[in-house]
């Protein structure tokens, strides 16, 4: 299995989903675009990293701050400035890139 | 007495919560009215008599300046640097520079004419600048530490003197009765000997006493899970330490009001929820008084009350925090200015070009300097790093054959700062690639593994098959 980045989202291939961690996750569709799940929103810019095809579902932690991606079909990944990735039927886990600071770790906000 | 709390009682703790977080961070102006009314409550529930003036002031800080200006009557009639002196050796050193001519304003609005008149000859030239920066030259530190402290211990006492009163004559009508001799003494001992602590610290630990004294043991522990966890930590959480802290650690030592929300939630609590009226009674005036101002300073004869807040930023741990203006600010103009908790000086957030190089390298408090680079890079990160002179300690190339580098800071009494300077991945408009920073731990020494660092993994895993 590959793993993917565009810009500052790492897409990691995994096994499973966290089998613990189902009930805590839910799926999000249709964020603000329908038909679209926003993988990470660039606050400065307004660019997205998103999926519009309905081909993924996106499992968002209720009391975790970890995503994971379940792709049921080959799907797109798109962004206004990144080359779109075409991610293959799997399981995957989204990253974040993050920043270091002695005050605490926080993400990179574009 | 009362064994067992239902789910109706044990649903309420919530709403107090809520209820009183809103009541402690409450940037409303003071309702004057109920305030007053509470403030002669207060006296009267505490057994002394009601104060014959009350005097707003514009914020915590004018108020210390008030009364140290009102209660310090020996050097009101001294010459005019001492004065100054006194009336500035009782605000710390922290707030110096947060004087500006509308809280002087405020202040002198404040006292009433007769005391404005009698000591207008001796203190008038503390109120322009000039003065204060002469005053602040003359007066060298130890000289200033020992004016403040002992200017600090007289108003204090008297301070105690009365609120003391009120706080043994409630605790001892009430818990006399029921509670052991070494628990009373205990109480009596914390009462005593904790002149310098907080009113709150005492109160609380006094009324609590008596609460437990009408519960059973097995229901106090209940309640005190409970409303701990759900009402009294969580507001003492979002008020207590990061509010309470700043602001009065700042100005006042003896105030009570609107800060106090984390206790007076606890024992409101048990009055209006579990019916303890007769228990909590003495703490009516106090409860209303938090209700409708920000804090009031009880002497004997005289009240002084501050205005709310009107102006509070805080960042999602509830600390105080805004980087473009003031995290909290009082209607006389009194500012606070932090970035996540940390007091820092007003050109930090409102004049960040002022800020150097060696501004920062001369800075002792290291949590402050952490602030000012961030704000030296507000604009581009790894300015700092660039601008000082910062070592390159790893190059490299990533998959796609673009530089990589590694930087190194170090920093005086701070962890030093690593940073990896990596190329954007998409293209410019005109074709080139942007450069950016971004900050790893400082323990990483090659520029690779910081890349990986950034996605949570390490050089051996850090492998994309694609990367746009």
């Amino acid at each position: 299995m590959k793993s993917y980045r565009q810009g500052d989202i790492f897409i990691k291939p995994i096994k499973d989903i966290p089998e613990t961690e189902d009930k805590k996750y839910k799926a999000t569709e249709g964020q603000e675009i329908e038909n679209a799940i926003i993988l990470a929103h660039g606050e400065s810019t307004g660019h997205k990293h998103a999926i519009y095809d309905g081909n993924a579902l996106l499992m968002k932690g209720k009391y975790s701050n970890r995503f994971f991606l379940l792709v049921i079909k080959d799907t797109k990944l798109q962004h206004e400035e990144h080359d779109t990735i075409t991610l293959p039927i799997g399981k995957y886990e989204v990253i974040r890139q993050r920043i270091y600071s002695p005050l605490g770790i926080r993400s990179v906000i574009d | 007495m009362i064994n067992i709390l239902s789910e109706e009682q044990k649903e309420k703790f919530i709403e107090y919560r809520e209820k009183w977080i809103n009541i402690g961070l409450s940037i409303e102006p003071a309702n004057r009215k109920i305030a007053e009314r509470a403030i002669n409550e207060l006296y009267i529930l505490a057994d002394i008599e009601k104060p014959k003036k009350i005097v707003w002031c514009g914020s915590p800080f004018s108020q210390e300046l008030v009364r140290t200006i009102i209660l310090d009557k020996n050097r009101l009639h001294s010459v005019s640097a001492s004065v100054s002196a006194s009336v500035m050796a009782s605000v710390r050193s922290s707030v110096w520079d947060s004087v500006n001519s509308s809280v002087w304003a405020s202040v002198w609005a404040s006292v009433s004419a007769s005391v404005r008149e009698a000591v207008r000859s001796s203190v008038r030239d503390s109120v322009n600048s000039s003065v204060r920066d002469s005053v602040r030259d003359s007066v060298n530190s130890s000289v200033w530490d020992s004016v403040r402290d002992s200017v600090m211990d007289s108003v204090s006492a008297s301070v105690w003197e009365d609120v003391r009163e009120g706080v043994n004559s409630y605790v001892w009508s009430s818990v006399r009765a029921s509670v052991g001799d070494s628990v009373s003494a205990s109480v009596r001992k914390a009462v005593r000997s904790s002149v310098r602590d907080s009113v709150s610290a005492s109160v609380r630990s006094s009324v609590r006493d008596s609460v437990r004294d009408s519960v059973s043991a097995s229901v106090w522990e209940d309640v005190r899970e409970g409303v701990n966890s759900y009402v009294w930590s969580s507001v003492r959480a979002s008020v207590g330490d990061s509010v309470w802290d700043s602001v009065w650690d700042s100005a006042s030592e003896s105030a009570y009001g609107q800060h106090d929300a984390d206790w007076l939630a606890f024992y409101e609590y048990f009055r209006e929820v579990v019916g303890l009226k007769k228990q909590t009674e003495k703490l009516v005036g106090l409860i209303d008084l938090a209700k409708s101002a920000g804090g009031a300073s009880p002497h004997k004869n005289i009240c002084l009350v501050s205005e709310r807040h009107c102006v509070l930023n805080r960042d999602e741990h509830g600390r105080l925090h805004s980087i473009e203006d003031a995290a909290c600010m009082y209607p006389d103009g009194w500012a606070i200015y932090a970035i996540h908790g940390v007091r820092i000086p007003e050109y930090v957030v409102k004049f960040p070009e002022k800020i150097t190089i060696e501004l920062i390298e001369i800075e002792e408090n290291s949590e402050i300097k952490r602030v000012m680079i961030d704000q030296y890079d507000r604009d581009f990160i790894g300015r700092y790093l660039q601008d000082s002179g910062a070592k390159l300690i790893d190059v490299d190339i990533d998959q796609y054959g673009r530089p990589l580098e590694l930087y190194i800071k170090y920093l005086k009494n701070d962890e030093a700062i690593v940073m990896v300077k990596v190329q954007n991945s998409s293209l410019e408009p005109d074709g080139s690639r942007k450069n950016y920073f971004l900050r790893v731990p400082p323990h990483i020494n090659k520029a690779k593994e910081a890349v990986a660092w950034t996605f949570e993994e390490t050089i051996q895993t850090y492998k994309p098959a694609i990367e746009t």
